[in-house]
C-alpha cells in the first residue's frame, strides 16, 4: 500500500497551486461580485496543458490519470469554486463522451480542441422536468433525410454560453424500442446550429462565475455525423460519463471543505474573545478536530476512487461513495467554518460567505445525494 | 552559449519554522520545499536568453541532499536542459565558502559563458555564495540586477542594479557570474508538457571526490538557532487624553528613547 503521490504527480499538484496563487486567488472577489466568466484563466490553463488532463495525448491532451487530476482538482478547486466546476464540466462530462464513444473523426474534430483547452466542453442532460428521472427527458431528434432534427430544452448546462464554448453534447430520446420502451442517443451540437438557442444566465446561489444556462432547441438540424456513438444507447454512454464525473466532483467537495478548514483555524488562532484566542475553547476545538477528521476521511475515499480508475477496476460504488461523502463534508464544514467566524462569517468581507453559498450545489450536481445512495445500494445487491 | 544557474532548495516562504530537537536545524519534518524565488528569477532570465539565442544551453545547478531532485526537476520542468546535483555527505554541514568552492569547481569543469543565481537563498539570507564563487573563479560579478542584455557578439553582458532611488548599469566581460533582483521578471510557470519531460532530461550526480575537493571542516560553524523571544504585550495608558498624552510622550521620550 502506498499513499505517496509520484514526483510527476506532486509537480501537477505543485504546479495548480502555484497557478491558484498567482492567477485565481487574487481576482476571485472580482469574478464572484460581478459574475463575470474569467476566460482569461482558461486560455493560461490551456497553455499549461492543464485543459486536457484525462484526455491522452494523441487526442491534444495530457491523461495524466484521475489520482493525479483530483490532486490538481484539489488545489483549484480550494482557491475556487466558479473556476474548478467550470474546469471540472470541461475536462469531465463536457469531453469524454466524445473520447469513450466518438468516431477518430470525431475525436479529431471536436475532442482535440477541447483537450487543447481551445474550446470549452458542455454536457446536455437535465432538463426541466427531468433530473434525477434521466429517463423523463422529453427532448427528442427525430431521423431526417442523412440527418436529426432536435427539439426540446436542456437545463442548468454549465460552459455551453462562453466565448469559447464548442456546443453541447446532448442526450435526447431517437426513438421507441419493440417494446415500447424509449431509445436515447447523444448528439453534438455545436454553438450557431440554426435553431439552437443559448438562453440567458440563471442567477444562482453561489458559483457565481459559472456559465449556467437553459438551452432551447427548435427545428435544430445536425448532420448524421454529429450522433455520438451508437444510435439508441444514448442513456448507458451518458450514464458511463457521470461516473467519472462523480470522482471530479467529489474532488471539487474536497478542495471546498479543505479550504472551510484551513481559513476557520486561521480565524480560530486570530480572533480573541474572553482575553484568548477562540481556538484555545474546545467548542471550536472539536468543531476543527470533526472538520480535519471528515476532510481526510473524505481525501482517502476520493483517492481510492480515483486509484480503482486508474487501476481499470470497477469504480462505481467507490465514486458514488466519495461525492456523497465529500460533498456531505463541504456543506458541513461550509457550515461550521460560518459558524466559527460568527457575524463576520455571515459577510460577504470573509470568503466562508461564498464557501457556504458555493457548497449546497455540491449535494445537488452530478446526480443528488440521495440518487448517490441509490448507486451504492443498487451494487450492494439490493 | 552555455549558462549555468546556481539554484537553491528551501522551505516554502508560508512554512512556519521550528527549531527541531537538535537546536542547530530546523524541524523538517511536513516541510514543503521549493526553489528559492530569487534563483527562480536567475533561471527565468537564462531561459528567456535561450529563447532570443539559438544554440543556448541552460544547466541547474543545486548542491544538497536527495530531496533536493525535486527542486532540480522542477527546474528542468521550467526549461532548464540539464541539471548537475553536488550531492555528498561532506557537504552535510558545508558554510558558503565551502558551497562555493564545489559549485565554482563544477563552474570549471563547465566552463559556461555566464553563471546566474539568486541575489541570496530567502532560507538563512546569508547572501554571500554569488560573490565568493566569482571570486573563487576570478569572473566579474554584478549582483541584485534588475534587468540585463548579452551584447550580438556574445563577449559581454551588460547589466543594470539596483541601487537605492535608480539603476547602475555595468559593461562586464563574458564569463561572468550576476544575480537576480526581485523585479529581474516573471517567473514562468512549468507547464504539464515541461513536467512530463523533466524525467527524461540529464541529472548528474556529483560527489566532492569527482572535484578533486578533499572533505573540509566549515571555517563557520553553526552554533545554535534560537527562537527570536516573544514580543511583550503593550502596554494601555488610560485616563482622560491630555494626560494620557502627556505619559505617553514621556514614555516615547525616557523609555523608548524614541523622540
Amino acid at each position: 500500500m502506498d499513499l505517496d503521490l509520484t514526483d510527476d504527480q506532486r509537480a501537477l499538484q505543485a504546479l495548480c497551486r502555484d497557478f491558484a496563487k498567482k492567477d485565481i486567488l487574487p481576482h476571485r472577489d472580482e469574478w464572484n461580485t460581478t459574475g463575470r466568466f474569467p476566460v482569461e484563466v482558461f486560455r493560461k490553463m490551456a497553455d499549461l496543458g492543464l485543459m486536457g488532463l484525462l484526455v491522452p495525448e494523441e487526442y491534444g491532451g495530457t491523461g495524466v490519470g484521475a489520482v493525479a487530476y483530483v490532486a490538481a482538482m484539489e488545489e483549484i478547486a480550494k482557491a475556487d469554486q466558479s473556476v474548478a466546476s467550470t474546469w471540472n464540466a470541461h475536462l469531465t462530462i463536457g469531453s469524454l463522451p466524445l473520447l469513450y464513444f466518438g468516431t477518430e473523426e470525431q475525436k479529431r474534430r471536436w475532442l482535440v480542441p477541447l483537450a487543447r483547452g481551445e474550446r470549452l466542453g458542455a454536457f446536455g442532460l437535465t432538463e426541466p422536468e427531468a433530473g434525477s428521472d434521466a429517463r423523463a427527458i422529453r427532448t427528442t431528434a427525430r431521423r431526417d433525410g442523412d440527418g436529426w432534427v432536435i427539439d426540446g430544452t436542456k437545463m442548468f448546462t454549465t460552459n455551453a454560453g462562453t466565448e469559447i464554448s464548442q456546443g453541447v453534447i446532448l442526450l435526447a430520446v431517437s426513438g421507441t424500442r419493440a417494446d415500447g420502451g424509449k431509445e436515447y442517443s447523444a448528439f453534438m451540437v455545436p454553438r450557431g446550429t440554426p435553431g439552437f438557442d443559448v438562453g440567458r444566465l440563471i442567477p444562482k446561489i453561489g458559483w457565481h462565475a459559472v456559465d449556467t444556462r437553459e438551452l432551447i432547441f427548435r427545428e435544430c438540424r445536425v448532420p448524421g455525423d454529429h450522433l455520438i456513438g451508437q444510435a439508441g444507447v444514448g442513456l448507458r454512454q451518458f450514464m458511463q460519463a457521470l461516473a467519472i464525473g462523480r470522482i471530479s466532483v467529489a474532488a471539487l467537495s474536497l478542495g471546498l471543505a479543505q479550504a472551510c478548514l484551513e481559513v476557520s483555524i486561521e480565524y480560530a488562532r486570530q480572533r480573541r474573545q474572553f482575553d484568548r484566542p477562540i481556538s484555545t475553547f474546545q467548542a471550536i476545538q472539536f468543531k476543527l478536530a470533526d472538520m480535519a477528521t471528515a476532510v481526510e476521511n473524505a481525501r482517502l475515499i476520493v483517492f481510492k476512487a480515483a486509484w480503482l480508475h486508474d487501476r481499470g477496476r470497477p469504480f462505481a460504488k467507490e465514486a458514488a461513495m466519495a461525492k456523497l461523502y465529500a460533498s456531505d463534508t463541504a456543506m458541513h464544514a461550509a457550515l461550521e467554518a460560518v459558524q466559527i467566524h460568527g457575524g463576520y462569517g455571515y459577510t460577504d468581507e470573509f470568503v466562508v460567505s461564498r464557501f457556504f453559498r458555493d457548497a449546497k450545489i455540491l449535494q445537488i450536481g452530478e446526480g443528488t445525494n440521495e440518487i448517490q445512495r441509490l448507486v451504492i445500494a443498487r451494487l450492494l445487491g439490493c | 552559449m552555455k549558462i549555468l544557474v546556481l539554484a537553491k532548495q528551501v522551505p516554502d516562504t508560508a512554512t512556519q519554522v521550528k527549531i527541531s530537537s537538535n537546536p542547530r536545524a530546523i524541524e523538517t519534518a511536513g516541510v514543503t520545499w521549493i526553489v528559492s524565488p530569487y534563483d527562480e528569477f536567475a533561471l527565468e532570465e537564462a531561459l528567456r536568453i535561450k529563447e532570443k539565442r539559438q544554440g543556448t544551453e541552460v544547466v541547474a545547478v543545486s548542491l544538497g541532499p536527495d530531496r533536493v531532485k525535486e527542486t532540480i526537476r522542477s527546474c528542468l520542468a521550467m526549461g532548464a536542459d540539464r541539471a548537475i546535483h553536488l550531492n555528498d555527505p561532506a557537504w552535510a554541514d558545508a558554510d558558503t565558502l565551502t558551497t562555493a568552492r564545489a559549485l565554482a569547481a563544477v563552474i570549471k569543469q563547465e566552463a559556461p559563458d555566464l553563471v546566474l543565481t539568486g541575489r541570496q537563498a530567502i532560507d538563512d539570507d546569508m547572501g554571500a555564495v554569488t560573490a565568493q564563487v566569482a571570486e573563487i573563479l576570478g569572473w566579474p560579478c554584478a549582483s541584485w540586477i534588475m534587468e540585463e542584455a548579452i551584447a550580438d557578439d556574445g563577449k559581454t553582458v551588460r547589466a543594470g542594479r539596483q541601487v537605492e532611488g535608480g539603476l547602475e548599469i555595468f559593461d562586464l566581460p563574458l564569463p561572468a557570474v550576476l544575480s537576480a533582483q526581485k523585479g529581474l521578471n516573471e517567473p514562468r510557470y512549468p507547464t504539464l508538457k515541461g513536467i512530463m519531460g523533466a524525467k527524461k532530461k540529464e541529472i548528474r550526480d556529483v560527489k566532492a571526490g569527482d572535484l578533486g575537493l578533499a572533505a573540509e571542516p566549515p571555517q563557520l560553524s553553526l552554533l545554535t538557532l534560537e527562537a527570536l523571544p516573544p514580543r511583550p504585550p503593550g502596554r494601555v495608558i488610560p485616563g482622560e487624553v491630555k494626560e494620557a498624552v502627556r505619559e505617553l510622550v514621556k514614555a516615547l521620550r525616557e523609555e523608548a528613547k524614541v523622540v
